[in-house]
């Protein structure tokens, strides 16, 4: 039986960074699935987190639905991805999901994730569950796939990213 | 170790399609993940059908975000005769992620599904049931109006407990 699960590169940082890129991912999958664990430097507002896709941005921003203290809500045409950051509790980083479909044929591109940052606070806006989507209208295999703190902060040390390939053989 | 993460079968249509089956799904893994990745050819809903049940015997509970102006709102179906698990349109990507849980089990079989589509600005979690008990042998994702276009993509793979 064929693998069909296997890590194809990884990130984890031992001091700040501007931006985490995965370069030169190989066409031989079907299917990308990324885990991570950011946490942005900036504090609170839009400290989330942006996406580039071979360079350029995803062409159609963020349709999301989020759940905070605060409530449950909605949103679209927004780049940005609410991620973890400093105005949360030291050492909490939140837990991200990303599947990216079919990267490397010459359909459209989808991509949908799944985020958590959760604190053992009452403080409001503290915590958020969220799920969303980005597509790229573009028929060009997927090489780079960069992840950006909003705010032009940084990652904080300790972040990581992990990047996976599923196959589809048989 | 053993390998707990298998494809077990995939389809890419190279011509449109009515329907996308999987058959003779074996029994030896514990749940069943299909990603989908494609279109059709009008806007409308796809779903599953479990061992050519095409009767009302399917139900589920949606949240989405849809349209121009977001929001979120609860859609009830039962006694369908499918699980609808995407909206899908004629032009852009569509994806859905679909979970089926214990499908080698005795009680009612249960589905958790995520999907977007593009220019339906549709993002939908789907929770759904088949009202048998039986094992599921065979997938069928049909459309609700219209066909699949060519280049969809379906991809079945089997989790094992060990």
């Amino acid at each position: 039986m064929a693998i069909t699960f296997t890590k194809i590169a990884s990130v984890e940082l031992t001091s700040n960074a501007s931006n985490i890129t995965f370069s030169s991912i190989p066409n031989t999958y079907f299917n990308l699935v990324i885990f991570a664990a950011p946490k942005n430097a900036a504090n609170g507002g839009n400290a989330g987190m942006t996406h580039e896709v071979n360079g350029v941005g995803w062409s159609r921003g963020n349709r999301y639905y989020s759940l905070t203290a605060n409530g449950f809500y909605s949103g679209s045409s927004v780049a940005q991805i609410s991620q973890a950051n400093n105005s949360n509790s030291t050492n909490m980083f939140g837990n991200h999901e990303m599947y990216v479909f079919r990267y490397s044929s010459t359909q459209f591109k989808a991509m949908q994730y799944c985020l958590n940052v959760a604190t053992n606070t009452a403080s409001a806006g503290e915590g958020i569950h969220s799920r969303g989507s980005l597509n790229w209208d573009s028929t060009a295999q997927i090489t780079e796939l960069k992840f950006i703190p909003e705010s032009a902060t940084q990652w904080v040390a300790g972040t990581n990213f992990y990047l996976y390939g599923l196959s589809n053989t048989v | 170790m053993p390998s707990t993460f298998n494809c077990i079968a995939t389809t890419t249509l190279t011509a449109t399609a009515s329907s996308i089956t999987f058959s003779s799904i074996p029994n030896t893994y514990t749940d069943l993940i299909m990603m989908i990745a494609g279109n059709q050819s009008l806007n409308a809903d796809g779903g599953l059908q479990f061992n050519n049940d095409t009767g009302t015997n399917y139900s589920r509970i949606a949240m989405y975000a849809s349209g121009g102006t977001p929001g979120i709102d609860d859609l009830i179906q039962d006694n369908k005769d499918k699980i609808d698990i995407t909206y899908f349109d004629n032009t852009y990507q569509g994806s859905a992620y679909t979970q089926i849980f214990n499908y080698t089990g005795s009680s009612r079989k249960s589905i958790l599904n995520y999907f977007n589509a593009r220019a339906t600005s549709d993002l939908a979690t789907t929770t759904g049931t088949w009202e048998n008990t039986a094992v599921i042998n065979t997938i069928t994702y049909v459309p609700g109006a219209g066909h699949f276009n060519a280049g969809m993509s379906v991809t079945l793979y089997g989790i094992k407990s060990a």
